[in-house]
């Protein structure tokens, strides 16, 4: 498997942007499929006359698909690093033939006690350009790639205090940084 | 009017194993290629025991009873509005949690198109040791197309 590139939370800063995904269109097999794989047999997702019925112009996507499209942009963002919350808030029904493009970047930062937590800002819009879901994530991250060497080793985290809105309070370390080695 | 008296209702724990197929079959439903949630390897590459479960495979889980249904109207008159999930962990395949669901809160707030009736469902999971794993609150607004 390749080795996918960690993220640092030294090497994030407020505002910059996540790169922007499209997702292939929505389909009815793709809502079959998710309704499978959530297990919630929606009939205004899978029965089509039963959705007009309801006044809708065609099946829809449960909402919850427009979460799980945005959901990988965090965790390709940041590989193998915890996501400790996601949201989202639904403004706009998505129709088969919809295409979302999921986009996102980092709102605010903060480290803390050797615990280093990125907010992500994350949204995703159709081809009409509207707002689908708008929401959010705090991923935890390693401070550098000495901090999760550290951390392999069970010695003791980086301890550098970012405040939130990225103004730097403290800077110490728990531990002499001298063994660092140079980074190239 | 959603039914008030719900509120703190709650289910039974159900308990629900990660299956490694159905974490599969939503990252596929969602196109997620991450090999973190399929891959054994590459997971212990990066210090995890097992595949994990992505962030929102926990929309799949299900507690003791469907609490929907104790809000006093037709289920196709709700949509979820908002979702929220809080790890205290990473979620592994492999393991069981229990799930239960409670009902948070049921509301109603003035927007510019009119009352706006809302239920905050929350659900739990629980690893075998009782330890909390989860926390997913969603938000559900009641639609009425029937023009009521």
């Amino acid at each position: 498997m390749t080795p996918q590139r960690r993220r640092y939370f030294d090497q994030t800063g407020v505002g910059e942007e996540i790169a922007g995904v499209a997702r292939a269109p929505v389909d009815r097999i793709q809502l079959a499929r998710f309704c499978a794989a959530v297990n919630d047999w929606a009939p205004n997702s899978l029965d089509e006359p039963a959705a007009r019925a309801a006044g809708l112009p065609s099946v829809v996507a449960p909402n919850s698909l427009a979460l799980g499209l945005l959901a990988p942009l965090v965790t390709d963002w940041a590989p193998g690093m915890p996501v400790l919350k996601l949201w989202g808030r639904f403004f706009r029904m998505v129709l088969p033939g919809d295409s979302l493009v999921c986009r996102g970047r980092v709102f605010d930062r903060e480290g803390k006690d050797g615990r280093y937590v990125v907010d992500l800002e994350l949204w995703s819009e159709n081809q009409r350009g509207e707002v689908v879901v708008r929401g959010g994530a705090l991923v935890k991250l390693f401070y550098s790639a000495d901090d999760e060497t550290r951390a392999r080793v069970g010695q003791s985290p980086v301890v550098v205090n970012v405040a939130r809105h990225n103004i730097v309070e403290v800077a110490t370390a728990a531990v002499p940084p001298a063994k660092a080695k140079k980074k190239r | 009017m959603l039914e008030r008296t719900a509120v703190g209702r709650t289910t039974p724990p159900k308990l629900n194993e990660i299956e490694r197929g159905a974490i599969r079959r939503f990252a596929e439903a969602v196109g997620d290629t991450n090999p973190l949630w399929l891959d054994t390897a590459y997971a212990k590459s990066l210090g995890f025991a097992a595949p994990l479960a992505p962030p929102a495979f926990v929309c799949t889980l299900v507690a003791g009873g469907e609490l929907r249904t104790a809000l006093g109207v037709p289920l196709k008159q709700l949509a979820l509005s908002e979702w929220a999930v809080e790890y205290e962990r990473p979620l592994l395949a492999g393991e069981k949690v229990w799930v239960t669901s409670r009902v948070a809160d049921v509301t109603s707030r003035v927007s510019q198109a009119g009352s706006v009736e809302l239920a905050v469902i929350e659900d739990e999971g629980r690893d075998e040791a009782g330890k909390l794993v989860y926390r997913l609150k969603r938000t559900w607004v009641r639609i009425s197309r029937e023009g009521a």
